[in-house]
């Protein structure tokens, strides 16, 4: 399925936060949304997930209006990784990713064949299943990460929508978990913090900046240096990645 | 270059057997296991006493009565069936309810030092139950010291509502500190009207229920706990999946289409009024609601779908021991509930945190 986003305004305690968005992720790639500290990519993260209600404008599954859904019957379409990472709770591996299963089970329902199957096969692909009796709170961050992701996929959702997922990872895990991501095909809508993890990994690019969406493409058309200079504030130049090909950013880290 | 040769998680370790998923301890065990000992204390708790009742007499008693056979008049029949079954039945129910509770509120406000009294609604019914002995107030009314003290938690509730509700989010913050505060304006109400008595017994009844005390208990005033507690437990019940969200954050519990808003109404609704009722009954039992969660967690984990129940257990186990002790402990006196749980309470929450703290990577 595609998520559509059109025109969309969100306003918190009085200000607007994210004005007239739109925007496009479609069925089956990665769409990235980049953009400085405080530019609006998570409130408009939180809107498609049904965290925040927007005052204008909407969210498009396919062709319908998520917020025509009820919650559960959204969140069987639609999973998320928050950038909250409940750290402290009490819960084995395996209970946070049946977490995922909440939108499918009734109150007092126990987990059926379906529920089960798909609890092992998201562990599978996290390469969780040896930590499913684990302790969630004594695993390292990346390893949280990866099952917070499980959780996800254990909803089994046409979308997934991710909130810079590779935060506080360490490089080597950052790409285990951006290549997990490629692996898996699903229709994705990610805000990432790293551009050039974002070059290589993202089919298309959505830049945001001040609420509104200031440029969107591809890659290779969006991160020139005009951009980075403008919206970002940093003199970089762009060149060919010697291994992939892709778009690397080069940084000048000593200033303008 | 032993670092990038690290075998990947996942493939290299594939021979080693997966490590066991289920718990020590089964939860139908314990279960079981605290059923039994809830039994065993219930039965010792009636027959203990200053004057002492052996075992079997009491189950014969409670059977006769059970079977609806005339009871045979006398002592035992008195003291068994007429005070201390209710007694024992009384402090089973509101252990179960702080248990609940106090799980419930801990999820609700995402702090593990949560407790009933944190939403502030302990100090309306204080207020109430105070008000009533030292004024009169609600005598008028018929409503009793049991009624008075609803009536106060209702208003201390209403109030903290009408706080924690401005900006329509009921969030956790908000919700503390409006418990907080208003719990401390009806508490600082409340002595002043203690300081008023004059007479020194009046004031050693009004200390003895701000303490929490189970003495007051007869089969006329268990119907509104022994309907309350059982409801307010299968009400949390039903929402035990959103709640396990709801710890997780609140982003994380919308992304899994729980109404998180809504919830939070709702647990603030349910769990001011189990503790209003709890309160009216048997003053403000300190420690039960803050320990309970805390030994049930690290029995049997996180998952709420075990806990609530488990918690209604110990819950109703701790108090039941609690209350026995209380009686017999010193002789000739009765000690005030808050008193044991928190000689008992306070020793035994270090302690599990310490261990909890211990097991920390």
């Amino acid at each position: 399925m595609r998520i559509a986003i059109e025109d969309l305004s969100v306003s918190l305690s009085g200000g607007s936060v994210v004005h007239g968005v739109s925007m496009v992720a479609e069925k089956g790639q990665i769409t990235g949304l980049i953009g400085p500290n405080g530019s609006g990519k998570s409130t408009l993260l939180r809107t498609v997930y049904g965290h925040l209600r927007p005052s204008a404008g909407r969210v498009l599954l396919d062709a319908t209006d998520v917020r025509s859904l009820a919650p559960r019957r959204a969140a069987r379409h639609i999973a998320a990784l928050p950038q909250e990472r409940g750290a402290d709770i009490e819960l084995t591996v395996r209970e946070v990713v049946a977490l995922g299963r909440t939108p499918y089970l009734g109150a007092f329902a126990g987990e059926d064949e379906a529920a089960r199957e798909a609890i092992r096969q998201a562990l599978a692909a996290a390469g969780m299943t040896e930590a499913a009796g684990r302790q969630f709170r004594t695993l390292s961050g990346g390893e949280r990460q990866r099952v917070l992701l499980a959780r996800a996929f254990a909803q089994e959702p046409d979308v997934l929508v991710l909130d810079e997922p590779t935060n506080h990872l360490d490089i080597r895990h950052q790409i285990d978990l951006l290549s997990l991501l490629r692996r898996h095909g699903r229709t994705t809508l990610a805000a990432l913090h790293d551009l050039n993890a974002a070059a290589s990994v993202c089919d298309r690019l959505h830049v945001l900046c001040d609420g509104e969406v200031v440029v969107s493409g591809t890659p290779r058309e969006v991160l020139t240096p005009e951009l980075l200079a403008g919206v970002f504030g940093v003199r970089a130049a762009v060149v060919d990645h010697p291994l992939t090909g892709d778009p690397l950013i080069a940084y000048d880290h000593r200033g303008r | 270059m032993t670092v990038t040769d690290r075998p990947r998680s996942g493939a290299g370790r594939a021979t080693r057997p997966a490590p066991r998923t289920r718990r020590a301890v089964p939860t139908w065990v314990l279960g079981a296991l605290l059923v039994a000992g809830l039994l065993v204390a219930m039965t010792l708790a009636v027959s203990w006493g200053s004057s002492a009742i052996p075992p079997g007499q009491v189950w014969t008693v409670v059977a006769r009565r059970l079977s609806g056979e005339a009871p045979r008049p006398g002592t035992d029949d008195l003291i068994v069936w007429q005070l201390r079954v209710p007694r024992t039945l009384l402090a089973a129910l509101v252990g179960a309810g702080l248990g609940v509770v106090g799980t419930a509120v801990q999820a609700l406000v995402r702090n593990p030092l949560a407790d009933p009294q944190l939403l502030g609604v302990s100090g309306g019914a204080s207020l109430g139950a105070v008000g009533f002995i030292v004024l009169g107030v609600g005598g008028g009314a018929g409503l009793g010291l049991s009624g008075a003290a609803f009536a106060g938690a209702l208003l201390a509730f209403g109030l903290v509502w009408l706080v924690a509700r401005r900006g329509g989010a009921f969030s956790p913050l908000r919700l503390v500190l409006a418990g907080v505060a208003i719990g401390q304006l009806l508490t600082g109400l409340t002595s002043y009207l203690v300081l008023r008595v004059e007479d020194a017994q009046e004031t050693r009844g009004v200390l003895f229920w701000l303490m929490g005390s189970l003495g007051g208990a007869d089969w006329d005033g268990l119907w509104l706990p022994g309907i309350a507690v059982p409801a307010g437990l299968l009400a949390l019940q039903t929402r035990a999946r959103a709640l396990n969200a709801l710890v997780m954050g609140e982003e994380t519990a919308a992304s899994l289409g729980v109404a998180v808003g809504r919830l939070r109404r709702e647990l603030f609704v349910l769990t001011s009024l189990l503790t209003g009722v709890l309160v009216a009954v048997s003053g403000v039992i300190a420690f039960v609601g803050l320990m309970v969660p805390h030994v049930c967690r690290l029995l049997t984990g996180g998952d709420h779908r075990r806990l609530l129940p488990l918690s209604a257990l110990a819950g109703a186990l701790l108090l039941v021991v609690v209350d026995l002790a209380c009686r017999v402990a010193v002789d000739g006196q009765e000690l005030p509930v808050s008193v044991v749980t928190a000689v008992l309470g306070a020793p035994a929450l270090l302690f599990l945190l310490d261990r909890r703290l211990e097991r920390e990577p």
